[in-house]
């Protein structure tokens, strides 16, 4: 039976993690500005998305969320956001399993906190780190929570600004959660094969939003892509 | 109606860290008990671009032409210089651009 290895937290990995988290951080905070600003553009409250965004942290959910806000806060808009949020964070599913053999042998105290502040750029360094012999649970920590402090300061300066924009249509701001999943897209193409559950996604998508009311069209497309990608026999 | 009822925003966002925190935490917690088959791994890992799909198709559809422009030289950055902050900016100001000319 494998053990599940228990790495020590050193300073060392400490210091290797902030070091290959440093240059994403500039990065980070200004996609965390972003989110926040369209918070505020789509009438959350400073307080509410500042909350959101330190503990949902997660740019694909929070944009959904802004768009999906509604006011005043109703059972079903409770329910749908959170269906939203389960949707777009369900790849997360992967993300803690993969670091299981990494981590398992740590107390369940020292991992979880860490994983809820995991993100898929705080996670690749952990994963390359593992990958290139280092065995140290400090490279995980330093990774996380710098990356997750640059995200939660950059929420009130990217509110103040999201507030202060008069015309969000004419500086193209409707854009924002567009062409941020669009970005999101490219670097996950994995050749026409895979693409096929992407247009099944997208088709069945397209269609529910024509007949279906609220965000159900995106609940179903996620869902008929995903299960089409379970049942073509892949590599 | 019950679901007319106001309810104090804060609930929503209880609801979305308690949604977040489960899929964050539920993988490596159930790694410890049973391995994800590669079946699930393969649906799981579709996830993204089938959401990302779900959200721009009906969007392109619905949107006019500003919007199209708008995420294919999202696209298109992104391609080349791997920002996604970079892509976004380049978007937005497409979509003003072309706006701002009555497109």
């Amino acid at each position: 039976m494998i053990r599940p290895s228990a790495p020590p937290v050193t300073l060392g990995g400490v210091r290797y993690g902030l070091l290959r988290a440093l240059p994403l951080l500039p990065g980070t905070a200004m996609l965390g500005a972003a989110v926040t600003a369209l918070a505020a553009q789509k009438g959350l409250t400073l307080g509410e998305a500042v909350v959101m965004n330190t503990f949902v942290y997660s740019a694909t959910a929070q944009f959904l969320a802004a768009e999906a806000w509604i006011h005043p806060m109703t059972l079903n808009g409770v329910v749908t956001l959170a269906a939203l949020t389960l949707v777009a964070n369900m790849r997360y599913v992967l993300v803690g399993a993969s670091l299981r053999p990494l981590f398992g042998g740590l107390p369940g105290w020292q991992v979880y906190p860490l994983l809820c502040i995991t993100a898929d750029s705080s996670w690749l360094i952990t994963i390359r780190a593992h990958a290139e012999g280092r065995r140290d649970a400090g490279v995980f920590a330093a990774a996380c929570v710098s990356i997750w402090l640059a995200w939660v300061v950059a929420a009130v300066p990217g509110y103040m600004f999201g507030a202060w924009i008069a015309n969000p249509r004419a500086v193209g701001l409707d854009l924002v959660m567009p062409a941020f999943f669009v970005a999101l897209l490219v670097p996950l193409w994995r050749g026409w094969r895979a693409a096929i559950s992407w247009a099944i996604a997208g088709l069945v998508a397209l269609a529910a939003s024509m007949y279906l009311p609220g965000w159900w069209f995106l609940i179903l497309g996620a869902v008929a892509g995903s299960a089409a990608a379970g049942f073509v026999d892949d590599e | 109606m019950m679901n007319d009822l106001s309810l104090n925003p804060y609930w929503a966002i209880a609801a979305m860290v308690v949604a977040g925190m489960a899929m964050r935490t539920g993988g490596y917690w159930l790694m410890g008990y049973v391995a994800l088959t590669p079946r699930v791994q393969r649906m799981l890992a579709a996830l993204p671009g089938a959401i990302v799909m779900s959200i721009v198709i009906p969007l392109i559809h619905q949107g006019g032409v500003s919007s199209a422009f708008a995420i294919a030289g999202a696209a298109a950055v992104m391609t080349f210089v791997r920002s996604e902050f970079l892509a976004m900016a380049v978007g937005v100001a497409l979509a003003a651009a072309l706006r701002a000319v009555g497109i």
